[in-house]
């Protein structure tokens, strides 16, 4: 994967040398189905959540701003530390996204190539 | 001071061209040419593509706003670096699993590709340009300021160093100049905010005492409401900046340059970490350069507040006269300006792309081309919106165009987006749903902003000067309208192709 790539071709469309029938047995394959279950278990919470935070940021700001100007610390207000909070909260959320993605979906990734990539059965 | 900051320059741009001849000297291929010969690493691409997006925008003007106007400036620094996080989880792997050089790659993979195709090339070729021409003319109106010369010959310089960069030396050029930008703004802020909190004995409550203590200033710095005056204004914004920034086809671009999937989710990674580390600091430099420079003074060299950080430098590091003082300006001014120049050169290859390799190698030579041909079409392309690009920004000097930037962004997430996400994610798209959709959206965001108050003041018909509330939703809506009223056999079967390469890297380009 890292090397220099092959020779180019004169249609460099995204290659298409597989079957329908070996794409749609994929499709239908365990490892696929589990594939998106997981990464749909992390992917969706985590959007709600992240929208979650910056809808209460919005209704802060804009519907209350007794609490985004209530101090937290000399002149440092909620508002402030809010949108701090979010910097690492969002970071946290990517990272643990990858370190989720490695340990969980990754395996099933590479069990999905045995079976239908190269070197499987079709070839 | 210009003197300092020209030298300077002079001395960053001859580190560039190296970079462009050693880069030159590498580009054989098609793949070299739009996606660096997918040799770039994940955490290198994580720099290109905070390189994209810390522009002259991002470095001198949230400073500028904060200054003017408070906290409320900091919704750039949250919304773009947010955008990163929804890039990371939904869009970077399955882009670098599905397509090969563009965006148009993998919404005309599953549909069909002489209808979209064509359009999606003209969406991103207008959505660069239109975002171009803003970064052209503020480059002309920067070097004015900063270096004290004429802002077309600015503009003429920048244009020319875009052409050679991706004339000669492709996405490769691009990539590295970017890596370096980054490296050094990144540096500078680091610098730049130690010198500010140096002055508050490093505590952030005696920088917003001094705030809110200033005489022209005021505890309202502190406080939401200054800048954004209505809560739809605040919500349309955000919206705009967050699914604007995930359909920009020269930050999609950017995950093709890297040689497996592993490396592009690696990308999205490193680029919100870097985000993270530059955006945590605005709020230092708009309220420093509040405090210890002052409003009048800025706003009386510049009304829109890109001096500020600049002058912030200078103050901090010794003051007018000094050695450290006026250096240490003239490196931020020198940073700004190879900031403007790496970021044109991104739209650059984004839109040349659109033309040479969508436009013209898919739809009219059908793919068939020679390779040496291909590279030849692509350097022509490089060169041709170059000079368009130039023509544009000398027409349009005099004119505030700072509406099609947010032009650019509003057709990236009303037109582009959800039919990207619903190739990727949904089963029920068609092509006719896609044409609805990416037509309809682009229509839509370009009315809401014509007729908004970025360009119509106000007079303006429609109230909110970023429509992604309101376009956004539309766009969605008219592409699964379209794709439910109409059928699309093919891109139903296609669909378990693009979803298993997707989100699997089964058969990914290498």
């Amino acid at each position: 994967m890292t090397g220099r790539s092959a020779p180019p071709k004169l249609n460099p469309a995204p290659e298409k040398t597989f079957t329908a029938e070996r794409w749609a047995e994929a499709f239908e394959s365990d490892p696929f189905k589990s594939i998106v279950k997981k990464r749909s278990g992390f992917i969706v919470p985590a959007l709600l959540l992240f929208s979650g935070v910056f809808f209460v940021l919005w209704v802060i700001q804009s519907s209350f701003p007794a609490v985004a100007r209530f101090p937290v610390y000399g002149w440092v207000n909620v508002n402030f530390v809010y949108t701090m909070a979010i910097f690492p909260f969002v970071w946290i959320l990517g990272y643990v996204f990858v370190r989720y993605i490695r340990r969980e979906v990754y395996p099933l990734e590479d069990e999905l190539n045995r079976k239908f990539g190269k070197g499987s059965k079709y070839e | 001071m210009n003197k300092l900051s020209i030298a300077l320059f002079l001395v960053l741009i001859a580190i560039t061209l190296v970079i462009t001849y050693w880069s030159a000297k590498r580009v054989k291929t098609t793949t070299d040419f739009y996606a660096a010969g997918r040799r770039i690493k994940g955490w290198q691409n994580g720099l290109a593509i905070i390189g994209e997006f810390l522009t002259a925008a991002a470095f001198l003007g949230i400073g500028g706003l904060i200054s003017f106007y408070g906290v409320d400036g900091q919704i750039y620094s949250i919304t773009w670096f947010a955008s990163f996080l929804f890039v990371l989880l939904v869009i970077a792997e399955p882009i670098r699993n599905s397509g090969k050089y563009t965006f148009a790659d993998i919404v005309s993979y599953r549909l069909d590709e002489r209808k979209i195709r064509p359009l999606a090339a003209i969406n991103t070729f207008l959505i660069s340009l239109m975002y171009l021409i803003p970064q052209m003319v503020a480059a002309g109106a920067l070097s004015k300021l900063l270096f004290g010369i004429p802002a077309s010959s600015g503009l003429i310089i920048v244009g020319v160093l875009m052409i050679i960069y991706i004339a000669f030396g492709g996405m490769l050029a691009a990539t590295w100049i970017q890596v370096l930008k980054a490296i050094m703004l990144l540096t500078g802020a680091y610098v730049l905010a130690f010198l500010v909190l140096r002055q508050f004995h490093f505590s952030v409550n005696e920088l917003f005492a001094a705030v809110a203590n200033a005489k022209d200033l005021g505890p309202s710095w502190l406080e939401p409401g200054r800048w954004l005056k209505t809560p739809w204004e605040r919500l349309s914004l955000g919206f705009t900046l967050l699914f604007g920034t995930a359909a920009l086809p020269h930050v999609l671009m950017r995950f093709y340059t890297v040689p497996s999937k592993q490396h592009a989710q690696g990308s999205a990674l490193w680029s919100l970490t870097f985000m993270l580390i530059f955006h945590i600091l605005t709020f230092i430099f708009g309220l420093g350069a509040a405090v210890l420079v002052g409003n009048q003074l800025i706003k009386s060299l510049d009304s829109g507040g890109n001096i500020a950080v600049p002058l912030l430098a200078r103050t901090v590091a010794g003051g007018q006269g000094t050695l450290t003082g006026e250096l240490f300006m003239a490196f931020l001014i020198a940073v700004a300006f190879i900031t403007i120049i790496a970021a044109v050169s991104g739209l650059c290859i984004a839109a040349s792309s659109a033309f040479s390799y969508d436009f013209w190698l898919r739809v009219v030579k059908r793919g068939n081309q020679s390779h040496a041909g291909q590279v030849r079409t692509a350097r022509l392309a490089a060169f041709g919106i170059g000079v368009l690009a130039i023509a544009g920004g000398l027409l349009l000097r005099q004119v505030n165009v700072a509406y099609l930037a947010g032009l650019a962004f509003a057709i990236a997430a009303t037109a582009n987006l959800p039919t990207l996400i619903f190739a990727l994610y949904w089963k029920g798209l068609t092509t006719k749903g896609a044409v609805i959709g990416m037509l309809g959206g682009a229509i839509v965001a370009g009315v809401c902003v014509l007729t908004g108050p970025q360009f119509m003041g106000k007079q303006a018909l429609f109230p909110l000067a970023n429509p992604g509330i309101v376009t956004v939703p539309i766009g969605f809506l008219l592409t699964y309208l379209g794709s439910v009223l109409t059928k699309d056999a093919h891109s139903e079967v296609m669909f378990k192709e693009l979803a298993v390469r997707s989100r699997s890297g089964l058969e990914a380009e290498s």
